[in-house]
């Protein structure tokens, strides 16, 4: 298992690594001088300035040292610029957002909660209304429940969260008032308020999600009770519960975990319409904003993460897997 | 739909006035769109000569109280709070509430307009009588948040960082005219660059008394010291690029709580005293800013009307897509705001590269300018213009339009004045939901007057800074402006002296024609040595001069404000000057 985890992890790294250089290299193909974009209102902005600007993002350096810098103030934080105009950027530092005028590392510090808050939320929704109707979908088949949950959750797939979220919006707030607006409070502040800003987009982005994974439960089940094992188990005179809540169960869930890791990993790396729709300023709006403004360091630090996010979602996916089927491990 | 001239001089009561509504000759009703309140209101404005004016308090509005928690909504969260790096009409708004500048548009929402002190005692003395010394006295008693005395050297302190490379994003008329030249950092780089806080031409005289020195006349400076740069920074509380965060107050709020892009929370300053303070009620007990939810959203919440949305103003205005939602329900029409606003916009030629005039000439005749609004909304969004003024201007005149083609364009008579030429035009426009609307209307109209247009799309961040590069590769590209006062003397200069265009490759010009005439120059000179009060017909004869003589750019579309509120919230209105809502009359019911 030791082993297993350490080839994942080293493999993990790597990738991380190559998406790294490959997200540093954006920052050059961009037709743009981002040190022009920082020019401010100023009348002019001359040589004298712009130079200063490209001194102080360090955009003056060739650019393997540019990535060393930044790979370095991943880890020991760094200083842009010098003197009165210095700014300090400390470890993790992602960058400097001259727009902002503040580290990305603080950015995103203020901006994750928001996404973490929706993602986690709606994972707990999607996995729980479509993993139990699937499963019950599943072991009523053909029955009125089952053509129900089906042509629900056929619905609930086609139908996008920019116009979900809006008509959620439209009937449960301005309409009939019976929730209020989403407003994002963060949890530790008041986790009630916090809980309840939380509601809309937990029911949009899971009830949307849970068509998806209703339909895969109830396939990977239905796969899944016609096996050999399942037979036999049922054949040996266990239980119905011991024979799906253990056996079948467990055989049919190892895709879902799979597909649900993905999901997370992708979610977690911004949640843009969701959070536009329901008008919260989390990550995955900030990245749009960064990348409409040109605002580089911002958009290759939420590339990055999302890179995080989905190969750490990759590594604990795999490792969950083998725990769920030492076959894995074996292999 | 109301037009509001701002023509002529005549005085009344205490004040000069620089424009008086009327000209019902050129007024115009569409009657679409208009609600009550638009067609009602009459535009005047003025300088306040009476001290008196510039006392405090601001006279009570009847039926109004005190107490409760106004609530504003922005998508966006301000681009800065720190107000030297202020350039945003909605942090200007919302900075009113917390900072004081030298000087105020007193407003009432009526279309009258009255520039006076607000930390000064009034709104200036030309010492001289030509507009090249000012000196201005500070009122006693006005407090920061910490109890201590506004002083000349606070507000001193404030420009000098102004001068700051760092703090750059603000207005630059002040630091240009001390300086006397458009590169001011070449004069004074700022007290963090340099330690000195002595700005050239800016004279502390002793603790309430500042002066102003400039080599050549600047008559608009009451109206230039309204701009946040002039608001007084206490120099032991500057953080430099962190006073963002945190900016010192001097007016009946300050910050209790900002968190970027979520929230901004104001409370009662209990050190502000309404007796130093001719224009700000500050009924509220709060105000509180919400960032996030889109225009759509603020838009349905208003029309919703529940919980503390019923105190609310949301800031982006009404979506295209909501537009006749809005007026056509009547029980919004009480909440609804519907007025001109002080943006334009323009098709801008390059003259360095279309250097003949009849070519320009052919482009003002054919372009389809109703196409190009109908893309943004029509009626609602804004009408049609031919001046180089909007109407929210002091002095503008609506003369006759000189390249009347029509609402859609006149190709048969640009074809005329090309006279059988093929002329190739490139036109640069943003790759955004504007441009890419927009462009279709723009090819397609020159194309039938025999124009050959290649569209070229750029992204929002770089339209800008090309085409404030001299020398860019571009034939015509669509611009934006809003003055920054009502007064003329903050757009023709601006754009139209080409004496401050730099050389080939300069970047930064705010004349993207690149636009250069020595008669023009010569009036401009000529009107800025005039009082403000004096100078309004004269900007006027400018604009016609330049469109008649050189068309060097066609304008489009002035815009419209349309917003409403919550029904809770009284005394909203969208400010003349700034050309959005402003919140020192509001009161919660």
């Amino acid at each position: 298992m030791h082993r297993f985890l350490i080839k994942k992890l080293l493999l993990a790294v790597t990738t991380l690594l190559a998406i790294s250089v490959i997200t540093f290299a954006l920052f050059f193909l961009v037709p743009s001088n981002p040190a022009e974009v920082m020019c401010g209102n100023r009348q002019r902005c001359g040589p004298e300035r712009l130079a200063q600007i490209e001194q102080r993002m360090g955009l003056d350096q060739p650019a393997y040292v540019q990535y060393g810098q930044f790979m370095k103030g991943i880890f020991v934080g760094r200083t842009f610029g010098e003197g009165a105009a210095a700014r300090d950027c400390p470890a993790p530092c992602l960058g400097f957002s001259f727009r902002n005028d503040e580290p990305v590392t603080a950015i995103v510090a203020r901006t994750l909660p928001v996404t973490l808050s929706i993602v986690f939320g709606a994972a707990a929704v999607w996995l729980l209304i479509g993993l139990s109707v699937g499963m019950v979908s599943a072991l009523r088949r053909g029955t009125f429940f089952d053509k129900v949950a089906v042509g629900t959750s056929l619905v609930g797939a086609s139908m996008p969260i920019f116009f979900f979220g809006y008509l959620l919006l439209i009937v449960l707030v301005y309409e009939t008032g019976l929730l209020p607006n989403p407003k994002y409070t963060p949890i530790t502040e008041n986790p009630a308020a916090w809980a309840g800003a939380m509601v809309l987009p937990w029911i949009g982005l899971g009830f949307l999600n849970s068509a998806t994974y209703a339909r895969l439960a109830r396939a990977q089940m239905l796969e899944t009770l016609s096996e050999d094992f399942v037979r036999t188990a049922r054949a040996k005179g266990l239980s119905k519960a011991t024979v799906y809540g253990r056996h079948a169960l467990r055989a049919a869930i190892t895709p879902i975990v799979t597909i649900a890791g993905l999901d997370l990993g992708t979610y977690l790396g911004g949640t843009v319409i969701t959070e536009t729709v329901f008008g919260f300023t989390g990550l995955g709006k900030t990245a749009l904003n960064a990348a409409l403004n040109l605002d580089m360091p911002i958009v290759m630090a939420t590339v990055l993460l999302a890179a995080v996010f989905i190969i750490t979602a990759n590594v604990l996916v795999d490792v969950l897997y083998a725990v769920i089927d030492p076959r894995v491990r074996l292999s | 739909m109301r037009m509001r001239p701002r023509l002529g001089v005549a005085a009344a009561g205490t004040a000069i006035v620089l424009a008086a509504g009327g000209l019902a000759a050129c007024s115009e009703n569409k009657g679409d769109t208009g609600t009550e309140q638009e067609q009602t209101k009459q535009t005047t404005s003025a300088i306040a000569t009476d001290p008196k004016d510039s006392q405090g308090p601001a006279p009570e509005i009847p039926g109004a109280k005190e107490g409760g928690t106004l609530r504003l909504i922005q998508e966006a969260d301000f681009e800065h709070l720190d107000p030297q790096r202020t350039y945003t009409v909605s942090a200007m708004a919302v900075e009113q509430m917390f900072l004081r500048t030298l000087t105020m548009f007193k407003e009432d929402g009526q279309g009258n307009l009255l520039l006076v002190g607000d930390i000064a005692t009034d709104a200036g003395k030309d010492v001289k009588g030509d507009c090249t010394q000012w000196e201005y006295t500070l009122k006693k008693g006005v407090k920061f948040e910490d109890g201590r005395e506004v002083t000349a050297k606070d507000v001193a302190y404030g420009i000098a960082r102004s001068f700051e490379d760092d703090l750059g994003d603000g207005p630059t008329y002040l630091q240009e005219w001390l300086a006397d030249t458009g590169d001011f950092n070449t004069v004074y780089k700022g007290p963090y660059s340099t330690g000195s806080t002595n700005v050239p031409g800016l004279t502390v005289k002793d603790d309430y008394t500042l002066e102003f020195t400039f080599k050549q006349p600047h008559c608009d400076l009451p109206f230039a010291l309204s701009l946040p740069t002039s608001v007084p920074v206490p120099q032991d509380k500057d953080t430099k690029t962190e006073y963002d965060r945190r900016p010192f107050a001097s007016g009946p709020y300050k910050i209790k709580e900002y968190v970027k892009d979520t929230r901004l929370v104001l409370e009662r300053n209990p050190q502000w005293d309404p007796k130093t303070d001719p224009i700000r009620h500050a009924y509220p007990d709060s105000i509180a800013v919400e960032f996030g939810p889109d225009d759509a959203a603020q838009t349905e919440r208003m029309i919703a009307d529940s919980g503390d949305d019923q105190y609310a103003i949301p800031y982006d205005g009404v979506p295209q897509a909501l537009v006749n939602k809005v007026l056509n329900d009547p029980s919004l029409k009480d909440r609804t705001i519907t007025q001109p606003g002080i943006f334009m916009y323009y098709l801008s030629i390059n003259n360095d590269r279309i250097k003949d005039v009849n070519v320009r000439k052919a482009i003002a005749y054919a372009l389809d300018k109703e196409g190009i609004l109908a893309t943004q909304g029509g009626d609602a969004a804004g009408k049609v213009m031919h001046t180089l003024l909007t109407d929210t201007t002091i002095g503008w005149k609506d003369y006759p339009n000189p390249y009347d083609g029509g609402p859609h364009g006149d190709p048969e008579k640009a074809k005329q004045l090309l006279g059988g030429k093929k002329v190739k035009l490139v036109f640069l426009s943003r790759n955004t939901a504007f441009g890419q609307s927009t462009a279709p209307v723009v090819k397609e109209s020159l194309e039938k007057a025999g124009f050959e247009v290649t569209v070229q799309y750029i992204e929002q961040p770089q339209h800008n800074p090309t085409t404030r590069t001299r020398g860019n590769p571009y034939d015509i590209y669509i611009s934006n402006w809003a003055a920054d006062w009502p007064s003329a003397a903050s757009t023709i200069p601006v754009l139209w002296d080409g004496r401050h265009l730099g050389g080939p490759g300069s970047k930064g010009n705010s004349d993207v024609s690149y636009f250069n005439a020595d008669d023009v120059n010569a009036k401009i000179d000529e009107a800025a040595k005039l009082p403000a009060g004096e100078a309004g017909p004269k900007w006027a004869e400018i604009d016609q001069m330049i469109m008649e003589k050189y068309c060097p750019v066609v304008p489009i579309y002035q815009t419209k404000v349309l917003s409403v509120h919550g029904s809770k919230v009284a005394g909203d209105f969208v400010s003349d000057a700034i050309g959005t809502d402003v919140f020192y009359n509001v009161w919660l019911k």
